[in-house]
């Protein structure tokens, strides 16, 4: 899953493993996550979320919504 | 920021269970051999099919089955993030479907005469080492 975690996490000037301190996880569960390896469980993108003061659909891109809102 | 810092608080607890693991493993490993001084080196090969005896049978049954299943468990639930979990859970899948599909395989082709009669530990280190290979494949390559 697409996203931007990279650039926020690089705003705030942290470091991979700085973020996945903060995050507790290890620096390649952050590597994974931001070249969209590894889409992170909720309770993850909900902590992602609130460190960044950010919604989770801010963050990551829902690459169905559209699909979605056609089946609708 | 030292690099002990950035360490996340699972990452720190994770590297210490894998020290105490390391410590214990030696210490089996010197109990075994105060234990053993009558073992060969050829019969104490851990995965030879050699006679041992059984102060050692026991020893090496408690370190296999009761510490290793305990540590096991808790570097499961404790240590790893979900990253790792998910690569952990994959090669144990690959894993399965290998065993599933080497072992009937092997045995079929052994009642045929075409190859020697299965052997537990080649199935072993076969079944190991995919999970292991597909699980570190899958924590350092995301």
């Amino acid at each position: 899953m697409k996203n931007n975690l990279k650039v926020l996490r690089a705003m705030r000037d942290w470091s991979q493993a700085e973020l996945a301190g903060h995050l507790d996880v290890s620096r390649q569960a952050i590597n994974a996550i931001e070249t969209g390896k590894y889409d992170p469980s909720l309770p993850l993108a909900f902590k992602i979320a609130r460190l960044f003061e950010q919604n989770i659909e801010d963050i990551f891109d829902d690459e169905f919504a559209g699909a979605t809102n056609e089946q609708k | 920021m030292n690099k002990n810092k950035t360490l996340s608080k699972r990452q720190r607890f994770n590297r210490n269970l894998m020290i105490a693991m390391i410590v214990i493993s030696v210490a089996f490993g010197i109990a075994l051999n105060m234990l053993g001084p009558q073992e060969t080196d050829i019969s104490f090969r851990g995965l030879s099919n050699q006679a041992i005896s059984p102060l050692t049978a026991i020893v090496l049954a408690i370190g296999w089955g009761v510490f290793l299943p305990i540590g096991a468990y808790i570097w499961y639930q404790k240590s790893i993030d979900e990253q790792e979990a998910a690569a952990y859970r994959t090669g144990a899948f690959f894993a399965a479907n290998a065993y599933i599909g080497v072992v009937p395989l092997w045995w079929i082709l052994w009642r045929g005469g075409l190859l020697p009669e299965p052997n537990g530990i080649i199935i072993f280190i076969i079944f190991n080492s995919i999970w292991l290979i597909i699980w570190l494949w899958k924590k350092y390559s995301g």
